[in-house]
């Protein structure tokens, strides 16, 4: 064997000696299926809550084009009007004009446009970014719409910043305490409190607030798991039973259905 | 019976690892993972349950036992795989690659972590004397301890090669086939970070004082 290989062999002995020293921590523990159950029900809460993210954001990008359509209608529409009017001459020479110059990204809409149009394109585009020859300028929190702020949350907690996410679903249903993002954000802010923030009894009063308000939605199982896990956490062993039977009762083929039966079973 | 340190992590799964194109076509999750992929709730759920207890060995190993983070990282790990299947291309076993994406995860924070306080708060926690504990115990330790530190240092490529070796027990070979790195390089930044972790250990001045002893 050359030095190069001897060498080359005490550093695999090395490592491998270190790697069984690591393998000794990846051991089984008690409480794994229990970790790893919170785990798949918290992945899996962020999976629907992003598919009801991208579907409102599919919606609003629907709507602005529409909004940027119709706009454009009636812009060509006062267009034709002025110029048929013979007035196109003269505002085309205030346009010129440094003092009425709008600004450069916008330099070829006439500045005779109805105010009302001219600001509809204004805040279509920058509702859609993608539509605009520049970008839009960085709009303060308080001009966010709720799929906005929603999304905006989202992202936060996606990027793992909890307590700012919490922050921001808080400041979304304050605002738009009415809307279907204020009701989705519930349950992902229940997930926080709960996963995240270890805080049960705010995560509690999330999920309830989503239950109570009526909305049985898409994520009610969510919710009802949520609050049961909440319960748990909390040591309120009876309504942690009812909690359970409750979604049991609502949902009987859910996919917590063996993770409720077996805390019944545990509870009993 | 001593484990082959380059199979313990994949025996401690508790489930067999196949590895190689004839296997990868009865890969078991494959299906599973196309209907995960599609958008089935139910199919994600299951492939959840299916990698998951795989995925905890692998994180334990590299972000430590006791880390405070472990459920959140496991659940990161699980929408990664999600978000990664569009990408895959069978390249391996469907429970290969979620074990990739887990211990890649896991580098990721503990290199993130470097940079906090974090770090302080370990190297506090590991500075205070316990009880007395037999020699091997404390050089197994420390040997873990570089280790880790060491998936944190190193330039990302060779972190990543050295988990795949280190922990999921890869051969260069498999490291190169998934990485699609040549063979030659993933070689090369193995025994770079093998060098590292010679030197770490060489000169790691309670290491000395225990070998000393020892002789």
């Amino acid at each position: 064997m050359s030095e190069a290989e001897r060498d080359e062999a005490d550093l695999d002995a090395l490592l491998g000696a270190a790697a069984t020293d690591l393998a000794a921590d990846g051991r089984p523990r008690a409480g794994d299926d229990a970790l790893i159950a919170r785990s798949i029900d918290g992945a899996i809460a962020r999976t629907k809550a992003q598919g009801a993210d991208r579907s409102s954001s599919r919606k609003r990008s629907a709507h602005a084009v529409a909004l940027v359509a119709a706009v454009l209608v009636v812009a060509t529409g006062a267009f034709g009007w002025i110029e048929h009017a013979g007035i196109a001459r003269r505002i085309r020479e205030q346009t010129r004009a440094p003092e009425v110059m709008p600004r450069s990204s916008r330099a070829s809409t006439p500045t005779t446009v109805p105010p009302e149009a001219a600001q509809a394109v204004e805040a279509s585009s920058a509702e859609t970014p993608e539509l605009s020859s520049t970008p839009a300028p960085q709009s303060p929190a308080i001009d966010l719409t709720a799929p906005e702020l929603f999304a905006q949350a989202n992202d936060t907690r996606r990027r793992g910043d909890a307590v700012a996410a919490a922050r921001q679903y808080g400041a979304l249903q304050r605002r738009f305490p009415r809307s279907p993002e204020a009701s989705l954000s519930h349950v992902a802010l229940g997930r926080l409190y709960l996963d995240r923030l270890v805080d049960p009894g705010r995560a509690l009063a999330q999920f309830d607030e989503y239950l109570v308000g009526g909305r049985d939605g898409e994520l009610g199982e969510e919710a009802l798991v949520g609050r049961a896990l909440a319960l748990q956490r909390l040591g309120r062993a009876d309504e942690e039973r009812s909690a359970w039977r409750t979604l049991l009762d609502a949902f009987p083929r859910s996919l917590s259905a063996d993770r409720a039966s077996a805390r019944l079973a545990e509870l009993h | 019976m001593r484990v082959d340190p380059w199979q313990a992590p994949l025996a401690l799964s508790g489930q067999p690892l196949p590895f190689g194109a004839s296997e990868m076509s009865f890969d078991p999750l494959a299906q599973l993972a196309r209907e995960a992929r599609s958008g089935d709730l139910q199919a994600q759920r299951r492939l959840f349950e299916a990698v998951a207890p795989a995925l905890l060995p692998p994180l334990r190993m590299i972000l430590g036992p006791g880390h405070r983070d472990l459920e959140d990282v496991l659940q990161d790990a699980l929408i990664g795989i999600l978000h990664g299947l569009s990408s895959f291309r069978g390249e391996s076993t469907v429970l290969h690659f979620a074990r990739r994406v887990a211990t890649k995860r896991a580098i990721d924070v503990r290199r993130r972590e470097r940079t906090t306080s974090r770090k302080l708060e370990r190297v506090r926690q590991f500075d205070v004397p316990g009880p007395p504990t037999p020699r091997e115990t404390i050089v197994a330790e420390r040997r873990r301890r570089h280790l880790r530190e060491l998936l944190e240092e190193l330039p990302e490529a060779q972190a990543v090669a050295l988990a795949m070796r280190a922990v999921l027990g890869h051969s260069v070979d498999e490291i190169a086939q998934v990485t699609g790195v040549p063979f030659n390089t993933v070689r090369s930044r193995l025994r770079l970070a093998k060098e590292a972790l010679r030197l770490r250990i060489e000169t790691d001045a309670s290491l000395g004082e225990l070998r000393e002893e020892k002789s």
